[in-house]
């Protein structure tokens, strides 16, 4: 019951994010709006890594900084620069749900490249989600 | 020449965020190689990290010149990013205490939410239609349906 609880406090966290990366993006660039968004998610974040995960900061493999740097590129200068000039260009309402397909991506390149299996339900979700982007697009 | 970019514009919006869509489903298969060997509080921060390093000497020009920005404008945007920081947390926790089949389409309800939100919230900045909302929530269903199709 709590993990159900935390997730939709994810889901609510995100959601009031994108309102006001909506608010904000008035009156600034997507390019300076996501370096700020990334600096005060970085002092939050750094700062419980510090004081929670201290030893293990010191103990970490010299190889694992280039999944880091890969990681960092694909969400951050790709996803949320991306994200933020969508918002700002389609608004919440026509952005969010698109970029909410993210797993569809996940699971295309883990068939691609790791050798991951076609399902049904796979199948089925994406028919559903290619619906749900065309409602999405053709709505006036 | 002004309505070809007017009629760009929208394209070209939804180009980001397919675009963006990419970028987070790479990040979470590059992700799931971290999370193994590593807390996921410490691979959040140093992605954050170099994610930030790379954003800022982008857009360094823009963060030297001043722009006449209200000043909460800049404060909505940190608290945004504190709001995702924050979710990506929550996420983790989520994770420790039950399956992904549960919590990812809980998550996923995110665009529902922001959708509701704007109408509460921002309705001169957003309009929302019914078409929308039918819209997103059979993409919500399509994305639960893809997370429980993979193998856990």
């Amino acid at each position: 019951m709590i993990g159900i609880l935390l997730a939709f406090c994810a889901a609510v966290a995100w959601a009031i994010g994108a309102i006001l990366v909506r608010i904000g993006l008035q009156h600034l660039r997507s390019t300076t709006g996501t370096v700020i968004s990334l600096i005060s998610g970085l002092i939050m974040v750094m700062t419980l890594a510090v004081i929670f995960h201290w030893d293990s900061i010191w103990e970490l493999p010299s190889g694992i900084f280039l999944w880091f740097f890969l990681s960092g590129l694909l969400t951050f200068p790709l996803g949320r620069f991306l994200n933020y000039s969508a918002v700002q260009r389609l608004g919440v309402g026509r952005a969010m749900p698109i970029m909410g397909i993210a797993p569809l991506f996940a699971t295309l390149y883990a068939i691609l490249l790791l050798g991951e299996v076609v399902t049904v339900p796979l199948i089925l979700g994406t028919i559903a989600i290619t619906g749900g982007i065309a409602m999405i697009v053709s709505a006036r | 020449m002004k309505t070809v970019s007017r009629m760009r514009a929208p394209f070209l919006g939804y180009g980001y965020a397919i675009g963006a869509a990419m970028g987070y489903g790479g990040a979470q298969v590059v992700g799931k190689q971290i999370v193994g060997e590593v807390p996921p509080l410490v691979g959040a921060g140093f992605a954050l990290l170099f994610g930030t390093l790379f954003m800022a000497t982008l857009s360094v020009s823009d963060l030297i010149h001043p722009t006449d920005a209200p000043r909460w404008a800049y404060f909505t945007l940190a608290m945004a990013g504190i709001c995702s920081s924050s979710g990506l947390l929550l996420l983790f926790l989520a994770l420790e205490r039950a399956p992904v089949v549960v919590v990812a389409p809980i998550t996923g309800i995110s665009p529902l939410l922001s959708i509701l939100l704007a109408q509460l919230f921002i309705r001169d900045l957003e309009k929302v239609s019914l078409r929308m909302i039918v819209g997103a929530m059979l993409v919500v269903m399509g994305v639960a349906l893809v997370v429980i199709s993979r193998p856990a």
